[in-house]
């Protein structure tokens, strides 16, 4: 039981994680049809700026204030990616708008430079974040532990998909959004500026890739490939939920989560990882359009 | 109009085959000093091979293949495991000591016979597009789909590679082995290297001949009408997805023996040819190159990894990075055609190209 209950949490802690990551991909790739290979950048940019504002904080504040940084990386990470995603719109993204394969390899251009980047900077080898004190440790129930930085990032997870659902459906800018992305020219016919809304919306989604770097960070050590170790199964995440819906999203980081751990009852973890990506590679064959279909009559969707 | 640039690809291939046919002359007579030039060159031939086939499957029939890297390094492990085992006499290696086998694992066995080997180097990489290609294309998985799919399915198979290490040796790969020809080190063994480069550069021009025939005759206008209204072909009664899965096919076989090719050069093989990164490394040769030309991906090929080899020597491998990303990111956002349509543009005559784009846009919109 104790193990079992282990496992569910790990599994929903991995979701998370895989969720926070796809986040950003579902609203740039499923919104805006734009393949960001760039998006694990973003997420390294986010973890890279964590650590620069934790050592700016050890030189300036007494030691006993120093958890505060985290909630400063926070806000920080989230701003300079939302920057970041919107200069590269305007310079990259908006010439290539219809052109998904394009977009892909102009970005895959931009994530060498990005990378290498942060190598002439940070160095190759790997740096680290100190968690604040309240993250470390675990509360433990009856024998399962469940350790704090996990439960704090399925939060912040619960938060973003929060944010996100606000903006998209609740606020004005999400309704400007989502009809630009239903019906361009007809939105243009109503006054809508969407070159300006194509660039908040793709900067948003780099905003998320931020903040999912500054989680990222609390885990394991930072170098300049850690976004593409969680680039391959967010698309997947994003394609098996469905292109265009943050349900389907949710739901595919959930089943690739899920059934990754579950699969590491009984082999190692790598291999876990590669069977279910396999194993949804196969599901995809019988379902190509995802779980979620969004109903179109045209032709080439 | 038509055939002046025809010949014109075929001129400029013609030079490139006389020069790397030099290129070993050059040694002997003293012209280049360091026969890792020839052993770099070698290499850059099977590079041009698996750009040639990347080319007819994206450049042609718009499919992008972010996972060649795989069926490049499938053919690559074939070779390298019969070479491992000429090595070793038949014998168990020393990383299946290690990993606890006590005996020649049988998915080694059919690699202890040259000939087994070859077919394998032909036929595994087939298989496996075959069988991957069947499906996607029956279920019309397209456009950046597959992309990401051909993507997760590479980074499985690499994982698995690493994770099943006392039958592939994990992360260090197969090493120490000779080429097909016996040793290609050192002053002596010249002659062996001399064979292989000029086999080598034979399996290039039959590769070349053969996807110029192709794609000169009709199939190759299929695979381009499938590129630009891949509907309109279903409509004209064509089996779209038959086609593309035996371009997908080709194009894994030819990576297949561009791998083979690469390991007898390089002297060993490492799961990092089968990363998504070294995959989509081959896509930048053939975009930079020229993408829709088989001229456009050889010379891609060439020049990109002669200028990496240049710069990397050079302890500028820093800046290398920074170079490539760029060009790439300016050549698909400018140049469509690469290098191969910018020379392209300057001859054709300016009228008639506004011509035919005005009225390509017309359609589109």
């Amino acid at each position: 039981m104790v193990q079992f209950i282990n496992t569910l949490f790990n599994g929903l802690s991995l979701s998370s994680i895989i969720l926070l990551t796809s986040l950003g991909l579902a609203i740039t790739f499923g919104l805006m049809r734009v393949i960001n290979m760039a998006h694990g950048e973003f997420v390294m940019i986010g973890a890279y700026t964590t650590y620069v504002v934790q050592n700016l904080f050890a030189g300036i504040f007494p030691s006993n204030v120093q958890w505060l940084f985290y909630f400063i990386a926070l806000p920080v990470s989230f701003l300079i990616t939302f920057l970041l995603g919107s200069v590269l719109e305007k310079l990259v993204i908006s010439r290539l708008y219809g052109r998904e394969i394009d977009s892909l390899l102009a970005t895959w251009g931009i994530s060498l430079i990005l990378q290498q980047a942060a190598r002439s900077i940070f160095g190759t080898q790997g740096v680290n974040v100190t968690a604040p004190f309240f993250l470390r440790g675990g509360l433990t129930i009856g024998g399962c532990t469940f350790s704090y930085n996990r439960i704090f990032i399925l939060l912040l997870v619960a938060l973003c998909i929060l944010g996100v659902y606000m903006v998209m459906y609740r606020s004005g800018f999400g309704k400007k959004m989502r009809a630009v992305m239903q019906n361009r020219p007809m939105a243009q016919c109503m006054g809508i500026n969407s070159r300006k809304v194509d660039n908040i919306t793709f900067a948003i989604g780099s905003g998320l890739a931020g903040i999912a770097g500054c989680s990222v960070a609390l885990l394991g050590s930072i170098d300049s490939t850690i976004g593409q170790s969680y680039i391959v199964n967010s698309f997947m995440a994003v394609v098996l939920g469905g292109v265009g819906k943050l349900v389907g999203t949710v739901l595919g980081s959930g089943i690739i989560g899920f059934s990754s751990i579950f699969t590491e009852n009984y082999t190692s973890s790598t291999i876990a990882k590669a069977v279910v990506l396999l194993i949804v590679i196969v599901f995809l064959q019988k379902r190509p359009q995802g779980l979620f279909v969004i109903k179109s009559r045209s032709l080439d969707e | 109009m038509k055939s002046i640039k025809n010949q014109g690809s075929n001129l400029c291939f013609g030079i490139i085959v006389i020069v790397l046919a030099l290129i070993p002359l050059l040694y002997q007579c003293g012209m280049i000093t360091a026969s890792s030039t020839i052993l770099f060159i070698g290499k850059c031939m099977s590079f041009a091979i698996v750009a040639i086939g990347l080319d007819l499957i994206w450049g042609y029939t718009g499919i992008l293949s972010l996972g060649h890297g795989l069926y490049f390094a499938l053919g690559g492990y074939g070779m390298a495991m019969y070479l491992k085992l000429q090595s070793t006499g038949g014998a168990i290696t020393d990383f299946m000591h290690i990993g606890g086998l006590t005996e020649l694992p049988l998915i080694w066995k059919p690699f202890q016979s040259l000939p087994v080997t070859l077919l394998m180097v032909v036929v595994v990489p087939g298989i496996v597009a075959g069988l991957i290609g069947y499906f996607i294309f029956k279920n019309r998985v397209k456009g950046v789909y597959f992309s990401i799919i051909s993507q997760a399915l590479t980074w499985a198979v690499y994982s698995i590679f690493i994770a099943l290490s006392p039958y592939t040796n994990g992360n260090v790969g197969i090493t120490d082995i000779k080429s097909v020809f016996g040793s290609i080190k050192g002053n002596m063994n010249f002659g062996n290297l001399m064979i292989l480069f000029y086999v080598s550069l034979i399996v290039l021009i039959l590769v070349y001949a053969g996807a110029k025939f192709l794609v000169g005759c009709k199939f190759g206008k299929l695979l381009i009408a499938i590129r630009d209204g891949e509907n309109r072909t279903y409509f004209s009664g064509y089996q779209v997805s038959r086609y593309k899965t035996f371009v997908y096919v080709l194009s894994a076989i030819l990576a297949g023996v561009a791998g083979a090719i690469f390991v007898n050069f390089n002297g060993c093989i490492t799961p990092s040819q089968m990363t998504i990164s070294y995959s989509i490394t081959m896509v930048i040769w053939v975009a930079i190159g020229g993408r829709g030309t088989i001229i456009g991906a050889v010379i891609g090929a060439f020049l990109i990894n002669l200028c990496e080899y240049q710069l990397s020597s050079g302890g500028f491998v820093e800046i290398w990075q920074y170079v490539i990303g760029a060009i790439f990111c300016i050549t698909i956002l400018f140049l469509k055609g690469g290098l191969v349509g910018i020379v392209k543009d300057r001859t054709r005559c300016k009228k008639k190209e506004k011509k035919v784009e005005g009225r390509a846009l017309g359609v589109n919109s």
